[in-house]
This record gives structure tokens, sequence and C-alpha cells, in this order.
């Protein structure tokens, strides 16, 4: 088991050095200057030369490498040409509404998402059933931020019962939190659910064929005890990888997400960075983000030994 | 007809022309076409008959656990102290099964869910039925281990299926069938997937355990030895129809159907010692999706005349406790 989790840790900071030569490379092998790339078209040459200053233009690309990657092993990022702030600090404010965000449609969806899987199942070939593949079909192909609108339309503008758009920060309160967070979960959640589901009843499908359901009737079991206590233990794995390979697709549509409901977190950030030419900002988030996915998928690999106990490593 | 009390009044299960039809894309498949039999309180039945004949779907129909979407029992009674099984509804069924009538299966290797502890499993079955708080059921469920001889049952509690060998895996199985001591076990061939070595010491287990318990038990086999060796009276399925039923005494004594008389004379040679599957018969089973006119075992019989390929032979008492479905049974029995 340690092994295992020093062999993971190893290839998860493989992958991250690949990803940061990536993000590296992205930026010095555009075409053109790159200072003068960050600095914008009608830029003062001072500040273009201010900016060569500030990446170490000058030198070979292998020691800016590493000059790079060691100023943000100590967590300094760079500083957002717009704004003039660190993009660790820039970052950190905006973290509070996309960490919300994204924790509670993980929740949302995983729930959602595993009891339609399960329910579709249990009644496989039934009208539910059915319902619910028409329901995941069209939930994994509408875009983001049509759902957004649409939901927008509806329970905000039609109906007055949720907010248009906008974030409350939880020290205002957890109810106007929440109610800020309703559409906004629902609609990033939505694409979530539909893939959730699919993998639950496929998986869930496969195990209730299995000879030990069969004991378990015969036992007495009732159906909700087949279903939860017996069926979905076994058809877990499946399940939890697709949460966390879907993570990047959450991470794309938190970026959305924000933007439709004009929420300030690290996906509006990333946004206004783009629209700026905020390179370091950029930089900075996709780092950050490839890092969250990496640990993310790792956490779910090591969690597999928690809900099958014949996976070892 | 056979007679319906033959034998005395403590009858346990009284099945009633149980018919059970599959229904796969090519068809309706008529399982079992309408089998009667009895077995009584704390006596041990044996069911007999080659691969195919409708053993297990005579097991889970009588329990209602047939695949929901493919199978469906269409007539009959399976009649338990008094009460038309058949009739009840889903949730007094699952009073049942487990606490009054339990089951073994034939494959111990997949019949324990992986991802819980047997101790868990045996412990579960306890705590459907009875109101044991989850410590209580955690030590019967240590006290059945201990029962079908597991060694260091305070350990294996705690142990998950695939730690276990196939005999073991067996032996839990048997533990958390008998766990509620129900009043009738269905063993469906519970031996035939383990080696042969342990196989006699499973059989000897569950016999052993059925007369501690005093359980009635519905023993499901290939093997004529075992139900020789083990069984009180017998049962004989040929395409899902039962030909002959009889104490085991008169069944080997006097084998009154010809598919009977075929099973044994090609019965293996004790010297030679026990063979795991029903000898072979020349012919061939035939398929239940094509209607069969007639007797279905004629096609296969040496005795078989003109009205056994036209009518199908019902049960017909051939002496005390004794029926079998043969239009020349005595010309049989002479032979
Ligand atoms: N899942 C199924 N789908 C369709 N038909 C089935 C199914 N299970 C059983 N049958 C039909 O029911 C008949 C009886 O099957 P059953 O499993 O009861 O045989 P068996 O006597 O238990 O045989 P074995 O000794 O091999 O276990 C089969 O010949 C087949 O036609
Ligand atoms: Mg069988």
């Amino acid at each position: 088991m340690v092994a295992y989790i020093i062999r993971r840790f190893v290839s998860a900071i493989t992958v991250m050095v690949m990803v940061g030569v990536f993000i590296f490379l992205l930026l010095r092998l555009s075409p053109g200057d790159p200072a003068a790339v960050i600095a914008g078209d009608s830029a003062p040459p001072e500040l273009i030369a201010g900016i060569r200053q500030q990446l170490g233009l000058g030198d070979p690309l292998p020691i800016q490498f590493v000059l790079w990657a060691k100023s943000i092993l100590s967590g300094n990022f760079g500083t957002s040409i717009f704004t003039g702030r660190p993009v660790l600090q820039l970052v950190l404010q905006r973290l509070e509404p996309t960490i919300s965000l994204s924790v509670l449609t993980i929740i949302f969806s995983s729930a959602t998402g595993i009891a339609f899987g399960t329910l579709a199942a249990w009644r496989a070939g039934a009208l539910v059933d059915r319902a619910l593949s028409a329901f995941a079909a069209l939930a994994f192909s509408v875009p983001v931020f049509v759902v957004g609108y649409l939901l927008i339309y509806c329970f905000a503008i039609s109906k007055h019962w949720l907010p248009v758009q906008g974030y409350e920060p939880v020290e205002h309160g957890l109810a106007t939190w929440f109610a800020h967070l309703i559409l906004p979960t629902v609609t990033l959640g939505l694409g979530y659910i539909a893939l959730i589901a699919r993998i639950t009843r496929a998986s869930m499908l496969e195990v209730l064929a299995e000879d030990y359901m069969r004991t378990a009737a015969a036992k007495g079991a009732s159906s909700f005890s087949m279903l939860f206590h017996h069926a979905l233990k076994n058809a877990g794995v499946p399940i939890l990888t697709v949460i966390g390979l879907g993570f990047a697709y959450l991470i794309s549509g938190v970026v959305i997400t924000e933007t439709v409901f004009n929420i300030p977190g690290v996906g509006r950030l990333t946004v206004d960075a783009i629209n700026n030419r905020d390179y370091p900002v950029i930089q900075g988030v996709l780092i950050l983000a490839s890092g969250l996915y990496v640990m993310i998928n790792l956490v779910v690999d090591l969690s597999y030994t928690l809900i099958d106990p014949r996976i070892r490593y | 007809m056979q007679s319906r009390n033959a034998g005395g009044d403590d009858v346990l299960l009284d099945v009633l022309d149980l018919e059970t039809h599959f229904y796969g894309e090519d068809g309706v498949v008529p399982a079992l076409g309408g089998i009667s039999f009895q077995i009584r309180s704390g006596e041990t039945l044996g069911v007999v008959g080659e691969s195919g004949c409708g053993k297990s779907v005579t097991a889970l129909s009588i329990l209602r656990l047939l695949p929901k979407l493919s199978a469906k029992t269409v007539g009959g009674e399976i009649r338990f102290r008094g009460r038309d099984l058949l009739k009840l509804s889903e949730p007094e069924m699952r009073l049942i099964r487990g606490d009054r009538i339990a089951m073994i299966f034939q494959e111990p290797m997949t019949s324990l869910n992986p991802v819980h502890t047997v101790g868990d499993q045996i412990a579960e079955a306890v705590q459907i039925h009875t109101k044991a708080s989850r410590s209580e059921a955690m030590a019967r469920a240590q006290e059945m281990l201990r029962l079908v001889r597991i060694a260091d049952p305070e350990r294996r509690v705690n142990n998950y299926p695939y730690e276990m060998s196939g005999g073991m895996r067996q032996r839990v199985m048997i533990a958390m069938a008998l766990a509620c001591t129900p009043e009738l076990l269905i063993a469906d061939e519970p031996t035939t997937a383990l080696d042969v070595t342990i196989q006699a010491q499973i059989l000897r287990l569950i016999l052993e355990l059925k007369q501690r318990m005093g359980t009635a038990v519905m023993l499901i086999t290939h093997d004529l030895g075992v139900v020789a060796e083990t069984c009180q009276r017998a049962v004989v399925m040929y395409a899902g129809r039962i030909v002959e039923q009889a104490t085991v005494r008169d069944l080997f004594a006097r084998p009154t159907h010809p598919y009977t008389q075929g099973l044994m004379r090609s019965a293996p040679d004790p010297r030679r010692g026990r063979q795991r599957r029903l000898p072979e018969i020349p012919g061939i089973v035939p398929s239940l999706r094509e209607p069969i006119a007639g007797c279905s075992f004629a096609p296969r019989c040496p005795y078989a005349i003109s009205i056994c390929h036209e009518k199908t032979p019902s049960l017909r008492d051939v002496g005390p406790d004794h029926a079998a479905a043969c239009w020349r049974s005595e010309e049989v029995v002479g032979a």
C-alpha cells in the first residue's frame, strides 16, 4: 500500500512536470515576442522591456524553465500584468465561490446520478428506465449555458423564486449563500448527473445479475437492501472512477457557469485573464487546476480499497 | 390419480400442478409442465434428473426467486404449511425466505457477496428475521461458523469470501441458510462444484445439522448414489415433469418408469466410487421449445408403443407411496 502510494505520487509528479513544461512552452514558443504578446497590441516599449526582464527571456530556455519552476514551487506564480497583484493572491480571493459551487455540485450530482442510475437498473426496460435514459441523453448534450439561461428565465425571471445571478459569501448567512448557488449547481450538475447515472446503471445491471444477489434475496432481504447494501458497493469502482474523471468536465463547466451566473470565482478570473491576455494569471490557474485534477484522481484510486476489499495495492 | 394423503398428515410443502414458463426471444419455454410432490416435516426428499430437466427451476419457483423479466410461474399451488406461497404478497414472501425456507446454491464461489465479510452476511440473515441486535447477530454468526466446523470462527467471521476455499464458502452458505433454523432447506446440488474429497464432508454436515434442527431437506442432485444414502423419498424428473416418485427403498427395489430404470441400469459400479453426473441414456433430451406430443421420454424409450407418442401419461399410483407416469408401468416393472 505504502509502496503504491509512493509510486502513484511519483507518477503524479511526472504528470505535473509535463503539464508544467507544456504551460511554460505555450507562451515561449508562441510566434512573436512573448513579452510583446503579453503586453498587448499598443503597449509602450518600456512595458515590453519590463516584462522581458521579469520573465528572464534573455536566458536560454532550460534555464528559464528551471527558474520559472523554482519560483512556482516556492508559491510565487508571478504577478498579474493587468492588476499588478500576485497571481496566488488573486486566485485565493476567488476560491470561496468556486469551491462552494464545485463541492455542492459534486455532492448533488453524485447523489442524484447514483439514485437515478440505480432506479433505472432496478427497473431496466420499464418506463422509468427509458424516461431516465432520455433525460440523460438530453442532459448530456445540451450546452451548459443554454441550461443556465433557461433555468434563470424559469425560476428567477418568470417566477421570482431564486436570485438571477451573483454570489453571496457564507458569512452573509447560509440561506442566502445556498439560494444563490441552487441554479448554478443544477446547471453545472446536469451533465455530470447524466454521466454518473449512465455508468451507475450499466454497472448495477451487471451486479444485479450476479449469483450473490440471488443469495441475498433468498435470505429475505428487501429491495432497498438488495440495491444499496448488496449491489451498490459492488458496482462502486466504475462509478467512483467516472466521478473522478468527470472532474475535468466540472472544471471546464465551472468557467462557463460562473460566467453565466456572474459568480466572482476562479472561473471568472480565468475568463477575465484570457480577455485581458493576463498570461501569468492564466498560467497560475492552469497549473493549480491541473494539480487539483491529478490529486483528486489519486484520492479516487486510493479510495477503491475502501469499497472493494479484494483491491490491494 | 396419485393419492394426496399418502403416508400421513405432517405435510410441510405440498406442490400441486406447478407450471413455470420462460419467455425468450424465440418463444415460450414451459420449463415446468405441471409438477406435484410433497415434502413432510423433517424428511429428506431427493430430486434427481438429467441436466436441464427443471430441478433448479422447481427450487426457484418455490422461493419465488425466478428472474423477474424472463420467467413466471403460470399455474399451480405451492402450499407451505397450508398457505399457498403463490398467493402471498412480496413482503409476506420475504418473511418466509431465509427464515422458514432457506436455500443453498450450487456455486459457492459466486454465491457470497465479495464486498461483505462472511460474518456480516450470516448476521444479516439473523437481523432480517429476528429482533437481534448487531452484536447478538454477530455472536450467532460465530456460533453458526463453529457449527459448520470452520476452524477459528472468531477470526473467520471477519474474513471476506475471497479469503476462503470453495468448501469453506459452502460451509458459510450452510451456516447462513440454517442461521434462522428453517423448516425447509432447499439444497440445489450443494456439492457439485466442490472437490470430490470435500463433497462427502459437506453432505454429511448438511444431514447432521438437519437432524439436529429437525429441518426438512429438498436435496437436488445428479447422483443416484447420494439419493440412496441420504434420502427417505425421491422424485425423478424428466423434461420438466415428474416421471416417478417413491420411497427410496421402493424406487431402487422396483423402478417403475423406463427412465428411472435407465438411470439405474447405467448407475456406477459402487466399487469404482460415485459418479458425478448421471449416466448417459441413449438418445437426446428433448428440447422444451417444441411442444411434445405424448410422453416426452417416448423417443428414447425401449417400451414405447403408439399411445406413448400420442397421449401424455400422468402420475398414477403403482404401489403405496409410489407413483409413475408411464402407460406401460406393469410391463416395465415385470420386465
Ligand atoms: N434463464 C433461463 N432462460 C431461459 N430458459 C431457462 C433459464 N433457466 C432455465 N431455463 C429452462 O428451464 C429448463 C430447466 O432448467 P434448470 O436450471 O431447472 O435445470 P436443472 O435440472 O437444474 O439442470 P442442472 O442439473 O444443469 O442444474 C432448461 O432446460 C431451460 O430450458
Ligand atoms: Mg440446476
